[in-house]
């Protein structure tokens, strides 16, 4: 049997960006998905999604949100447009390829599209301004995580694990740290040189467990400090680190004490060039490859006292952290559903079928319809959760002054280094527990965990589908819709398996009457 | 068969797998034609590839549950093993019933030993669209499919002929045959896939032969897919609920939480369900219409999901052996199965008989 190279493979043709058309709204009843007419007799038919369910200033939402708070109704529109700039000019058309070398090669990283990203300031962008970083709240955060995941949710989670590391600085209320943090990570930005971060908290004896404040307590880990003059010895295992082979910094988590682990658990900022830092086993996954997950081992690593993290309520510091980050995990598998979504329509833009388009069957039009549903689910609940973080999480101490105070009155020296002084640490700290009470800060990660199941379970189930619809051609890589499959089945896993996150809605979100 | 030779077969079937394997598990996941030859003649030594020949042609005659458990055995070992055996076995039961019994003469000098492969769906009653046959002095047959080819010395394939349907054989190794087969990015990665191209071929009149509508194979095929499938489901069992019963997590081990419970429960029940599925497939006399191997397929992906899931961050990773069977299922949903379709045509088929 002979290899036929010259067979040409039918390929999707390039989306024309339709950003910033005018469009006016569809009269009630009018198809979810938009189908243009093809050119000549019909051997390409685009069809795409209405610019409602694609930009965030036309979702409903918005305009309440514009009239509510024009300030973030503004962020979330310039977040949203330039991630997708990104995602257009640097992941589009490149993802599937750097998937499949990523396949064979697992220590692949995608680093022009990291670099590429630098001037886009979106490794900073998390970081209040005060302290360097763009002031991004929760929502305009969320939605970057699906613009970004649309085109490849492996690179949307290198962002997201940087972004996990500086949200538990931040829930520390180290101000201190994410001071630090922030200069040198806008600093790189402007240099052109990536400073990334990871997050090590998981171990091999402690996955779900530190994810859950109860069972942290009981949780066999074995990644202890202890202290000696001048800072502390790192002894740690931590095991599927995104980003904890590429990071400059990786910030380890550690107990004093192994019996009480959450009780005495602290965070140490640990750079790659650490004596005693090594980088073990890169992980081969099954999916989002773009986004390395790795083994990371401290053995008796010296951090000075400076570089650590003092975590005064453990718990209170995890639940935050976990209501923070499982929102924007529920918007990347929004945009896995719209990635998969639209990769669908493209390949349904050309699939003609016994004379017909495939897209005219009314199976695969039910089938569009539900994934247009979930698509607009998901986003529903990732926005709630957002909202609900905006409006009493973490985030609302973030925004002490009016938006309309001219930023140079607070982006100077002075106003930095009081901020990160440990007496107003303290004091937000004390400001923290007042304004979110422990009751209060676990229905905040009920709601994220709402968003992050539900919206996984549903990436999940939409991109299975997907695959029935492409049949065959779903075998053929260059489609990516065998991709969004495999990289969805991580959003049911990380950031506490789906199973542990549904404990923690009933947690948060029932109460005895 | 007497149930000594049964266990016999499955105690072979399950030393080659520790022998063969598993030694081999990281490498049988991209093409590899030698690999997968060498694998076949030992399957080949065991006996358990002949059993879609006929007993002229030196097949052997195997029961309904034997059949099945081949297929299991081998489906839990290496899917994409037994996907190549099941488009092996369908393509000579083809083939036999379309030539009377008997193959024609220059397949069967080849059977024994060679490798056949079925071009399209294993489960189909009729040609799909994809080849057409002419017939004007020469015969010629043209056409061009998606196709997922387990290193086949011969192809069976299935083709139009105006509105007749056909059955034709060719060696896969002629000139004339193209195929751009590459590395699934997806499941079963030891079989490359790609487009079968061929144009105007030109066939010997006697392979090209009158397809047979009784749908015994497409029955057949049901059966063995669901057996295969049945294998898959025991393998994840077995991989989700060992793991379960080893790892601590929440103050107990992970089997005695309610969630891990609902998770791997149902595996362990499309295990049990799904063998006799298969057994009932392969002893009935009907045509077939893959309603079983449908309903195995959706019950196998969320079983590979479910699996994944109970593994928790260990599922994700390649070294577990668990993710590959979920890539396997949607492989063989997408290649075969068309589940969604199947069911939709149960439904006419139903409709049609109560319309009568
Ligand atoms: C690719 C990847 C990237 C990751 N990135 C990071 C990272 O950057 N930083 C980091 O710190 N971690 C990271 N993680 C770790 C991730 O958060 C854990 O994998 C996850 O929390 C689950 O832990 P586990 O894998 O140990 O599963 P386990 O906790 O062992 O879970 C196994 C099974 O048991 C169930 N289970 C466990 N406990 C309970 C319970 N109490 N009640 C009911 N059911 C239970 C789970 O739901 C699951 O089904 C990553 C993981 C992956 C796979």
């Amino acid at each position: 049997m002979t290899t036929l190279t010259e067979v040409q493979e039918t390929r999707a043709p390039a989306a024309a960006p339709e950003r910033g058309l005018p469009e006016p709204l569809p009269s009630a009843g009018a198809p979810a998905v938009q189908a243009t007419r093809g050119s000549a007799a019909g051997t390409i038919e685009p069809l795409q999604l209405r610019h409602e369910l694609r930009e965030f200033d036309r979702f409903p939402v918005a305009r309440l949100l514009e009239a509510a708070r024009p300030d973030l109704h503004a962020q979330c529109v310039a977040t949203m447009a330039r991630a997708r700039d990104y995602a257009e000019r640097h992941l589009v058309g490149q993802v599937e390829r750097w998937d499949e070398v990523a396949s064979q090669d697992h220590d692949f990283v995608p680093w022009t599209a990291i670099d590429a990203g630098l001037p886009y300031r979106f490794l900073s962008m998390s970081i209040p301004s005060i302290f360097g970083g763009g002031n991004t709240g929760a929502l305009a955060s969320a939605l970057f995580a699906e613009e970004i995941a649309t085109a490849d949710a492996g690179v949307s989670v290198i962002y997201g694990a940087h972004g996990l590391a500086i949200a538990i600085a931040a829930a520390s209320l180290d101000m201190a740290m994410v001071s630090r943090l922030g200069r040198e990570i806008s600093e790189g930005e402007r240099q052109g040189t990536a400073v990334l971060l990871a997050l090590a908290h998981t171990e091999p004896g402690g996955g779900s467990d530190v994810e859950d404040v109860d069972d942290f307590k009981r949780a066999h880990i074995g990644s202890r400090f202890t202290r000696v003059p001048g800072g502390y010895r790192l002894h740690a295992r931590k095991v599927f680190i995104s980003n904890g082979s590429i990071a400059r910094y990786n910030i380890v988590t550690a107990a004093s004490d192994l019996t009480r682990p959450l009780e005495t658990m602290r965070g140490f900022v640990v750079p790659s060039d650490a004596p005693g830092f090594v980088v073990g086993r890169v992980e081969h996954k099954m999916g989002q490859r773009l986004s390395t997950a790795a083994e990371i081992i401290c053995d008796d690593v010296f951090v000075p006292e400076k570089d650590a993290i003092l975590m005064a309520d453990a718990g209170r510091v995890i639940d935050t952290t976990l209501s923070v980050t499982r929102g924007p995990v529920g918007a990347i598998s929004a945009g896995i559903i719209r990635g998969v979504l639209e990769r669908t329509l493209r390949y349904l833009g050309q699939k003609r079928v016994r004379g017909h388009w495939l897209f005219e069957e009314q199976w695969v039009t039910l089938a569009l319809a539900e994934m247009v549903g979930a698509l607009q689910a998901a986003r529903g609940l990732y926005i709630d959760a957002s909202l609900a973080g905006e409006a009493w999480g973490l985030a609302s101490l973030a925004r002490p002054l009016p938006p309309w105070v001219p930023a140079f009155l607070t982006d100077n020296r002075l106003v930095r280094t009081v901020a990160a002084h440990p007496r107003v640490a303290e004091r937000a700290r004390a400001i923290y527990r007042e304004r979110v009470p422990d009751a209060l800060l676990q229905r905040l990660v009920g709601h994220a965990s709402i968003a992050k199941f539900v919206c996984s379970d549903l990436a999940v189930r939409m991109t299975m589908k997907a695959i029935e619809i492409l049949g065959e051609d779903a075998n053929d890589p260059a489609w990516g819709v065998e991709k969004c499959m495999r990289d969805a089945k991580l959003t049911q896993l990380f950031e506490g398996t789906n199973q542990i996150n549904r404990l923690h809605v009933t947690r948060g979100l029932v109460k005895r009457a | 068969m007497p149930t000594d030779d049964v266990e016999m077969i499955r105690d072979l079937l399950r030393a080659f797998r520790k022998k063969r394997i598993e030694p081999e598990w990281d490498r049988l996941n991209v093409p590899d034609a030698d690999r997968y030859g060498a694998l076949w003649r030992e399957l080949t030594q065991l006996g358990v590839t002949s059993f879609g020949l006929p007993a002229a042609a030196g097949g052997v005659e195997l029961d309904a549950r034997s059949r099945c458990d081949i297929l299991l055995e081998l489906g839990a070992a290496s899917p994409a093993l037994a996907f190549g055996l099941v488009g092996h076995v369908t393509a000579l039961s083809l083939l036999a019933e379309a030539s009377g019994g008997a193959l024609p003469p220059l397949v069967a000098a080849a059977a024994p030993e060679a490798r056949f492969a079925l071009v399209g769906s294993v489960l189909d009653r009729a040609p799909g669209e994809g080849f057409r046959v002419v017939s004007n002095g020469e015969t010629t047959l043209s056409g061009t499919l998606r196709a997922g080819l387990a290193y086949p010395d011969w192809l069976v394939v299935p083709a139009w002929e105006g509105e007749r349907p056909r059955l034709c054989a060719l060696r896969a190794d002629d000139a004339g045959v193209r195929f751009s087969g590459k590395p699934s990015s997806h499941g079963l990665g030891l079989v490359p896939f790609g487009d079968l191209s061929l144009e105007h071929y030109a066939m010997r009149p006697e392979h090209v032969l009158a397809w047979p509508d009784s749908g015994r194979a497409a029955n057949e095929a049901d059966g063995l897919v669901t057996a295969l499938l049945a294998g898959m489901a025991g393998e994840l069992a077995d991989r989700s609920m060992r793991y379960a019963l080893e790892r601590y997590q929440g103050g107990k081990m992970i089997h005695e939480h309610d969630a891990v419970q609902e998770l791997t429960g149902p595996i362990e029940l499309a295990r049990r369900t799904l063998r006799t599925l298969a057994i009932a497939a392969l002893s009935e006399e009907r045509p077939g219409d893959g309603g079983t191997a449908a309903l195995a397929v959706d019950l196998v992906r969320q079983c590979g999901l479910d699996a994944v899931q109970t593994l928790g961050g260990y599922g994700y990773m390649e070294d577990y052996r668990v993710e590959r069977y979920l890539r396997d299922a949607n492989t063989l949903e997408t290649h075969w199965v068309h589940a969604a379709a199947r069911r939709r045509a149960i439904a006419r088929a139903r409709f049609a008989e109560m319309a009568r």
